[in-house]
C-alpha cells in the first residue's frame, strides 16, 4: 500500500474513534436521564425503573459503560432503542434504504442539474444569466428547507393534489402490480426531492462557478484558445479541470444525503434516518440517537476519504498524507 | 473598497438593519403578541386593515408575533454566532500559534468534531438535556459552531508562521500571545468576519428548525420555528401563520448571505476586478 494511501486510511480510523468517543463523552455528560421522560406517561414503579436501568446498563459506572460501549461497536451491536424496544441496528437499517433513495435522487439533480447551472454562469461572468442565476442561487442557499416543504404540502395537498404529500406509498396499492407501485413511489418522491433539491442546488451553482473560474484562467485553457480550438472544445478543456474540485464536492455532499433530510423527512413523512433521528431526540431515546449519530459520522468520514482517494488518484500532486 | 460599493451588498446589509430597527423598534406599537382576545370570534382570521398579517389559531395578531419573532430569532442567533466565533477564533490562534503537538491535537479533534453533522450534534444534546431554557439554546448553537472557523484560522495562523513581519517579532522577543494577538489575529480579520456573517444566518436556520420540530424553543414563545410549528397544525385553513414568519426567516438570512458576499468580494482581490 502507498505510504500516502496508508496514512490517509489511518486518520480516517483515528477520525471515526473520536467521532465515537465523542458521541458517547456527549451523551453521558449530559444531564438528565433517558428514562425519566418514560415515567411521565405511564405509571412506572422505582422497581421497573432499576430494572430499566440495569437492562440498559445505566446502574453502571461510566467506564464500564464505555467498555460496553466500545465492544457493542465492534461487534456491529449499537444496543436496543428504549421507545421502540427493539436493536438499534435493525431499526436504523429498515430506515436506510428511504432516505438513500432521496439522498441520491437530490444528489444526482445537483451534479446534473446544478454542475451544468454552475458552468454556464461561470462562462457568462457578470453577464446577466450570472447575476440572474447567482441571485436565485442565493435565495436558494437562504431558503429553510422545512419552510419551503410546508409550501408545496399547502400546494399539492389544497390546490393541486396529483402529487402525494405524505409517506413512501400508497397503502391502497399493496396489491398492485409491481410496476404501479414503482410508479406510486416515484411519485411520493417528487416533492421531498424537490425541496431538497431547491434549498441545495444553490450551493452547488456557486462551488462549480468557482471551480470553473479558477480553471478558464489556466495557461492550459488559453493556450487551448490560442490554438484556435472552438470555444467549445475550449470550454472542454477547462470543464475537464474543474472536475476534481467537483470530487471534492462530491465527499462534502455525502453527510447531506443524511443531515439534509432530517428537516424534509419531518414535513413529508418520510420513513428514512432523518425523522427517526428526530423521534430519537424528542423521545431522548439515547441508544437510538447515538446509533444515528455514528452513522453519519460514519458517513461523513467515509465520504471525505473517498473523494481524497478518488482526488489523489486523479491529482498525483495531492498524494501527501 | 467599501461594502457599500456592490449592490447586492447594500441589499444584505439593507435587509439586516430593516429587519433588526423593526425588531427593536415596532414592537411597544404593535398588539400584545401573546394576548388571545377572542378564542371563537378571531382565531385563523386571514391578513386585513385590523390584522395585516392575520391571526393565528388562538386569535393571536400573527404581525406582532412575526415582529417580536425577529427579536427571539436574532436574539438568539447573535450571541450564538458570536460565541461560536470566539471560541473558534481562540482555538485557531491556539492551533496556529502554537504548532506541534497542540496543533495536531486541537485539529484532529476538530476534525472528528466536523466529521459530525452539526445537525445531529444539536440534536443529541437537545435529547440528553431536560427541556432547554432560550440562552441553553443560544449556548448549544454557539458551541456546535465554532469547527470550520478553528480550522479557517488556524490555517491562516499556519501560513502567516513563515512570513517575515513574524520572525521579526519573534526576534524581538514578542510572546507568543502577542504573536498571535497582534499580529495573526488582524490579518484574520476579514476571512472571520465573512465566516462570522454566515455563522449567524446558520445558527438563525438551525434554531427554527428545531423549534420547528418542537425540540428548540417552545410555543407560546414567539421565535419563527415555534410559529411554524403552530402553524402546521392549522396550514390549509390559516397558511398565513406559517408564510409570514418563514418569508423573515429568508429574508434575514439572505441579508447574512449577501453581506458576508460582498465582505468577501471586498476582501479578495480575485474578485475585485470584472
Amino acid at each position: 500500500m502507498p505510504r500516502w494511501l496508508f496514512g490517509r486510511l489511518l486518520q480516517a480510523v483515528l477520525t471515526l474513534l473520536v467521532v465515537f468517543a465523542t458521541v458517547f463523552v456527549l451523551m453521558r455528560l449530559a444531564p438528565g436521564d433517558p428514562l425519566a421522560r418514560l415515567s411521565d406517561d405511564t405509571p412506572v414503579s422505582a422497581a421497573e425503573t432499576a430494572a430499566l436501568r440495569a437492562r440498559y446498563g445505566l446502574d453502571q459506572p461510566l467506564p464500564t459503560q464505555l467498555a460496553a460501549f466500545a465492544t457493542g461497536v465492534l461487534h456491529g451491536d449499537l444496543g436496543v432503542s428504549i421507545q421502540f424496544g427493539r436493536p438499534v441496528v435493525s431499526l436504523v437499517r429498515e430506515r436506510l434504504g428511504a432516505t438513500l433513495l432521496l439522498g441520491l435522487t437530490v444528489l444526482v439533480v445537483n451534479f446534473t442539474l446544478g454542475l451544468w447551472l454552475g458552468v454556464r454562469q461561470a462562462l457568462a461572468r457578470g453577464r446577466p444569466v450570472d447575476r440572474v442565476l447567482g441571485a436565485a442561487g442565493a435565495v436558494s442557499v437562504a431558503l429553510p428547507s422545512f419552510w419551503v416543504g410546508l409550501a408545496l404540502v399547502w400546494g399539492f395537498g389544497l390546490h393541486a393534489p396529483f402529487l402525494p404529500v405524505a409517506g413512501l406509498r400508497d397503502p391502497m396499492l399493496d396489491t398492485a402490480s409491481r410496476a404501479v407501485q414503482w410508479v406510486d413511489l416515484l411519485r411520493h418522491l417528487v416533492l421531498p426531492a424537490l425541496t431538497l433539491s431547491l434549498v441545495t442546488i444553490g450551493a452547488t451553482m456557486r462551488y462549480q462557478r468557482a471551480a470553473m473560474l479558477d480553471a478558464l484562467v489556466q495557461p492550459f485553457v488559453r493556450t487551448a484558445s490560442a490554438r484556435g480550438l472552438t470555444p467549445g472544445a475550449v470550454t472542454h478543456h477547462a470543464w475537464r479541470a474543474a472536475l476534481v474540485p467537483v470530487l471534492t464536492l462530491l465527499g462534502l455532499w455525502l453527510p447531506l444525503l443524511v443531515t439534509g433530510s432530517v428537516f424534509v423527512e419531518a414535513v413529508f413523512a418520510w420513513p428514512g434516518l432523518g425523522g427517526l433521528a428526530a423521534q430519537a431526540a424528542a423521545l431522548r431515546d439515547y441508544p437510538l440517537m447515538m446509533g444515528c449519530t455514528m452513522l453519519a459520522g460514519t458517513i461523513v468520514v467515509l465520504g471525505s476519504l473517498a473523494a481524497d482517494i478518488a482526488c489523489a488518484i486523479a491529482d498525483p500532486r495531492l498524494r501527501t498524507a | 473598497m467599501s461594502i457599500s460599493r456592490s449592490a447586492s451588498g447594500r441589499l444584505g446589509i439593507g435587509l439586516l438593519s430593516v429587519i433588526a430597527t423593526a425588531a427593536l423598534v415596532l414592537p411597544p406599537f404593535l398588539a400584545d403578541p401573546m394576548a388571545q382576545p377572542d378564542l371563537l370570534g378571531a382565531a385563523s382570521l386571514p391578513p386585513s386593515a385590523a390584522h395585516l398579517f392575520g391571526t393565528d389559531g388562538l386569535s393571536r395578531d400573527v404581525l406582532a408575533r412575526t415582529v417580536t419573532g425577529a427579536r427571539w430569532s436574532l436574539g438568539l442567533a447573535a450571541p450564538a454566532m458570536l460565541l461560536a466565533t470566539t471560541v473558534g477564533t481562540l482555538v485557531g490562534l491556539a492551533a496556529g500559534v502554537a504548532g506541534g503537538t497542540v496543533d495536531s491535537v486541537l485539529m484532529r479533534l476538530v476534525d472528528a468534531l466536523l466529521a459530525i453533522p452539526r445537525l445531529f450534534v444539536l440534536l443529541l444534546l437537545l435529547a440528553a438535556t431536560d427541556q432547554l431554557p432560550p440562552w441553553g439554546i443560544a449556548l448549544v448553537l454557539g458551541l456546535t459552531g465554532w469547527f470550520a472557523l478553528a480550522r479557517l484560522v488556524r490555517a491562516e495562523a499556519a501560513r502567516l508562521r513563515q512570513a517575515e513581519f513574524m520572525a521579526a517579532a519573534r526576534a524581538l522577543g514578542a510572546s507568543r500571545i502577542r504573536l498571535a494577538l497582534r499580529h495573526v489575529l488582524p490579518n484574520a480579520a476579514g476571512p472571520i468576519a465573512v465566516a462570522a456573517t454566515i455563522g449567524l444566518g446558520d445558527a438563525m436556520l438551525l434554531e427554527a428548525g428545531l423549534s420547528f420540530l418542537g425540540l428548540g424553543i417552545q410555543p407560546p414563545t414567539p421565535t419563527w420555528g415555534a410559529m411554524l410549528h403552530e402553524g402546521r397544525d392549522i396550514l390549509t385553513s390559516a397558511p398565513w401563520v406559517s408564510l409570514f414568519p418563514g418569508l423573515g426567516l429568508v429574508l434575514t438570512v439572505l441579508g447574512a448571505h449577501l453581506a458576508s458576499d460582498a465582505l468577501r468580494a471586498m476582501l479578495d482581490p480575485r474578485e475585485r476586478s470584472a
